[in-house]
Parts: structure tokens; sequence; C-alpha cells
């Protein structure tokens, strides 16, 4: 008996402990992000003066800084541009990543078995070596065709391809036959198997992967700098960037830091609304066995 | 009756046209945008910057002989080597505590909440907010320390860059690690229980090599995207040009020879590095597989 209330005090002791360390990381997670919360409402002149401070709430809140990040800094037209190849990309990729990882997983035949292979070693391309390459290559069909929204949202699609087709793959063979072979007899095609049979069961880890598809090609930066030329096709990232360049010289860091939290608001607005999707990372751990 | 499906060794046309129509344009689309640039690399690697005269060897030579070559790769060992040992170990204790120690479920879904978000923001964003963190020494403000005259960045860019690319990783595997955790049967910790095995033997015996696939998924896609990671963040640290402190790593060093209209630098080091990329992956693969068959 005694035993049992020692052993429970040092467990008391030790979920403190570890407790303390928990919340230490979340207030490492939330301090930058309030911290540029509060500078992107501070006037630009007292943020300078008073250094960073960072004690400091703004005692005196400067909405004009959104107004101007959002009216001189084009921030209206970076997102417009952005939610069009993400939407894009999104599109393209649940098509792809779907059907193909229903054939790699449910088609036995003898040459499945070498494009399960190819995806899997796909998966270990660093593309980021390969932009420039490919920037070249898309050039020489048609000059300025890396310049085109359309051009990146599938490039964003093609290069998922294999992280996708991975982690689908595994829950597309878990499928039982028996509802297949149920189906086949009823006369049913191929499409109609899979529109009506495969996707259901798969729809939340689509619904995760199309997430997390949305939310990569939002943020990504170095294929969007090489490919976008025309200042009114940039995405978020790299418009940011060239702000950023921008509104340093003139030491206006008011700006700088709304538009980092304008550019933020809809990815986590988004997360807001589909955490659980996203927290629900059961089907996805399984997928990776 | 027709035959069942799964012994059939060919295609029915149904199945002929599914795979022509879904399968094969996005096959085709991958092997243009993914295999052709890399292949362009590999034989473009042999020849002169002109792309018309064969120079054999002689772009690795020049490359491997020079001595800038190797200090970006240094880098980027080190950021791989430290993020890896940062990012499994962070996110394995995190997970384990807040699935073990039952918390309620509230505080649960709390934390989770909070260590997914660095996830979900732009990599501009973390690094410029991050960079600005440093540059206005919001460092010395809390820590009382002073700024090094050449700014923190530059004085100490390893293990900021490891700090800023993991604490933007850890929430994504910790999600996956709470679930593996959580579909560990309880009947082997009531076994063990009964056996007399305390927290820290269930620990080593029960979850951690339960997690093994799950470790072996973070490890290996580390290492996939360190290159990308690690070019990001330097290129939003220090600038874009090659500039600055002189800190670069293996991306960097191929962007700016591609800038500098080097191409047959450019196109050597991008094949270096991706078989770089994929030996160390599939040896890492390799071996935490072995590991997990050993245990079976």
């Amino acid at each position: 008996m005694t035993n049992r209330i020692k052993q429970s005090t040092g467990t008391i002791i030790m979920r403190w402990v570890i407790r303390i360390f928990l919340y230490a990381w979340v207030i490492t997670v939330i301090f930058p992000l309030f911290w540029m919360l509060a500078t992107s409402l501070k006037d630009s002149k007292v943020f300078m003066q008073g250094g960073a401070n960072i004690w400091n709430w703004p005692d005196k809140i400067f909405l004009i800084n959104y107004i101007k990040a959002w009216a001189e800094a084009n921030m209206g037209q970076y997102m417009l541009n952005t939610l069009m190849v993400v939407v894009m990309t999104v599109i393209f990729y649940t098509i792809m990543v779907t059907t193909t990882s229903y054939i790699l997983a449910k088609y036995n035949f003898k040459f499945i078995k070498f494009f399960r292979g190819f995806y899997f070693v796909a998966m270990m391309i660093p593309t980021v070596l390969l932009i420039y390459q490919l920037y070249f290559q898309l050039n020489s069909i048609v000059g300025g065709l890396t310049d085109n929204l359309i051009v990146l949202a599938l490039v964003y699609a093609v290069q998922g391809i294999p992280a996708g087709v991975f982690l689908l793959t595994a829950f597309v063979s878990g499928i039982d036959k028996s509802f297949m072979e149920a189906a086949k007899i009823d006369g049913a095609g191929e499409w109609c198997i899979f529109s009506r049979i495969i996707i259901p069961f798969i729809l939340p880890v689509v619904l995760f992967l199309g997430l997390t598809q949305f939310m990569g090609s939002w943020n990504e930066y170095l294929t969007a700098l090489t490919f976008l030329d025309s200042d009114t096709k940039l995405t978020l990232s790299v418009g940011i960037q060239r702000l950023i360049t921008k509104f340093t010289y003139e030491s206006d860091y008011g700006i700088i830091f709304s538009s980092l939290v304008i550019s933020l608001l809809p990815i986590l607005l988004l997360y807001a609304m589909f955490q659980k999707v996203i927290q629900n990372g059961t089907d996805i751990s399984d997928g990776i066995k | 009756m027709r035959k069942s499906t799964n012994i059939l060794s060919r295609p029915t046309k149904g199945q002929w046209g599914f795979m022509l129509l879904f399968g094969l344009p996005p096959f085709l689309l991958f092997v243009f945008i993914t295999v052709v640039p890399m292949i362009r690399s590999v034989i473009y690697s042999f020849y002169a910057g002109d792309g018309v005269t064969w120079v054999g060897f002689n772009n690795y030579a020049a490359l491997l002989s020079d001595p800038n070559f190797y200090a970006p790769m240094l880098n980027d060992f080190l950021i791989l080597l430290f993020k890896e040992v940062m990012v499994i170990v962070v996110s394995v204790i995190f997970a384990i505590s807040i699935t073990r120690l039952s918390f309620r479920r509230g505080e649960t879904s709390f934390l989770r909440f909070i260590y997914y978000i660095p996830n979900i923001l732009s990599v501009v964003v973390i690094a410029k907010v991050w960079k600005y963190f440093f540059d206005f020494d919001l460092v010395s403000q809390i820590f009382g320390t002073t700024m090094p005259s050449n700014g923190w960045i530059n004085t100490y860019p390893v293990p900021i860059i490891t700090f800023v690319a993991s604490w933007c990783g850890i929430g994504m595997f910790m999600i996956i690690l709470i679930a593996a955790i959580n579909n560990i049967s309880k009947e082997l910790y009531e076994a063990a229980d009964l056996d007399g095995a305390n927290q820290f033997r269930q620990l080593f015996s029960i979850t951690l090599p339960a997690l093994l696939p799950q470790m072996r998924y973070m490890a290996v896609s580390i290492v996939i995207s360190i290159v990308a990671s690690n070019t990001n963040f330097v290129k939003l640290f220090m600038g874009d040009s090659s500039g600055g402190s002189g800190f670069t790593v293996m991306g960097v060093y191929e962007y700016n020879a591609f800038e500098r209209m080097q191409y047959e630098t450019a196109y050597a080091a991008a094949v270096i590095i991706m078989v770089i990329v994929f030996a160390i992956s599939y040896l890492l693969n390799t071996l935490i597989r072995d590991k997990e068959e050993n245990q079976l």
C-alpha cells in the first residue's frame, strides 16, 4: 500500500516537471506570433525609437498599418493570385492522387509493380534542386510559360503525387475486395467502382491530404520566386518578400509586420475550421506502416 | 460465373481505359516535370557551360577541388544531424507525455492545437519573424545577454537554422506519433503492469519499439526535405544574393551557380547533392527497417 502511494507522488512530480516543458514549448510557439501581432499594431516611429521592446503592448493601436499594407502593397492582388494557384493545385492534386492510388493498390498486374516502385523512389527526389532546370525546360517550349499561375499550380500538384500516393495507397489496399467484386457482378464499370466505393472509404484521408497540400502550396516560396516575373502574378510569399525589401529601406516595420499578419489570416482561419481533420492523424499514421 | 478480379492476370477493357485515362497522364506529367529535369542535369553535367562541348568528368573534378563546395556541404550535414536529433527526441517525448500522462482531454487538445500551428505557417513568415526576433535582439531582452557585434544569425547560423526549422516541423510529426501511440493495444500495458514492469520499462519495451515505423518515416522525410528547408532559410535569413555573411548551404550554392550562369557547375552540383540525399535516405530507411524486422 505504501509502495503505491509513493509511486503516485513520484508520478505527480514527474507529471508537473513534464508539464513545465510542455508549456515552455507552448510559449516558444506563441510568443513570436504574439510579438508579430503587437508590432503590426505599433507606429513604426515608436517601434524604432523604443527598440523592439517586447513588453510593451502598443498604447495606441495603429490599424492604419493594415490599411496601408492592403492598399499600398498590393496585398489584395497577391492574395487573389495565391488563392487561384492553391485552388487549382488542390483540384489537380486530388484527382491525380486518388486515381493513381486506386490503380496502384487494386490493379494486380505485373507492370503495376514497376509503377509502385517508381513512385516510391520518386518520393526521394529533392525537387528543390530541379527548379531552374524545369524553368529552362518549360521556357524552351514557349517563352514565358513559367510566368503563369496554371503552370505553377500544375507543378505543385505533380510534385506532390509520390508522397500523396504513398499514404493513400495503403488505405485503398485496406478496402475489402468483396465490395468491388459485388459491384462488378452488378455490372458496375471502373469509374463507378472508383467513385461510389473507393472514394467514400478514403474521403477523410483525401480531405487531410487536400488540406495539407492547400497549406503547402499557399506557403511555397522558391518555385514561385523562380517562375513568376510579372508583378500582377506574384503569390503572397514572393510578394511579401518583395514588399519587405522595399519597406525595409523606409524602416516602415508597421507595414511589414501587418502584411505578415494578413498573409497568415486565411491559413489560420482554415486551420481553425478544419482542426479536427488535421488533428485526427490516426488515419495518416496508419498509412505510414 | 465471372472470374474473380484478384486472380485476373490481364486488365479488362474498362481497366485499360481507366489506367490510360487517369493513370497515364499524371505519370507522364510527373516524368516531364521531375524526371526529365533530373536526367537533363545528369547529361548537361558532362558538358561545358555552352551545352555543346563534351568535357567528361571535368565539371565534377572542378567542383570537388573547389574548397567553397565543402563548407556548404558541412553546414547541411550539421543542420541535418542536429535537426534529426532535436525533432525526433522532442516530438517523441512530447507525444508520449501527452498520451501517457493522462492529462484532461481539453488540455491535450489545447496542446495539440498549439503545437501544430508552426506547421501551417509560410516559410517566409516564419523566417522573417525569427529574423527580426534575432536582429532586434529580443534574445537579450529576455535572457539578459548581449548581441554579438555581427548579429545573432550571422554568428550562430547552424544552431539558429536548426532551431527554427525544428520549431516548424515538430507539430506534424507529433500528431502522427500521438495517433500511433493511441493505436498500441492497451492489453500490452496491462500485461506489463501485471508482470511488474515499471513505467520506464514499459516505455522502452512497448511504446518506443511500436513507434519505429513512424520514426523511420520522420527520419527519412527530414532528410528528403533538408535541402529545400535549408535553402529557404538561408535565402530568407541571409538575403537573396550570395552576399552577406558568406554562410551557404548546398541548395544555395546550386542556385547561385545558376544565377551566375555557371551552368556546368550548377548541374554537377545538383547531381552530387541528389546522389547524397538518395544515399542517406535509402541508408536510413534500410537501417531502421532492419531494426523493425529484428523485433518481430
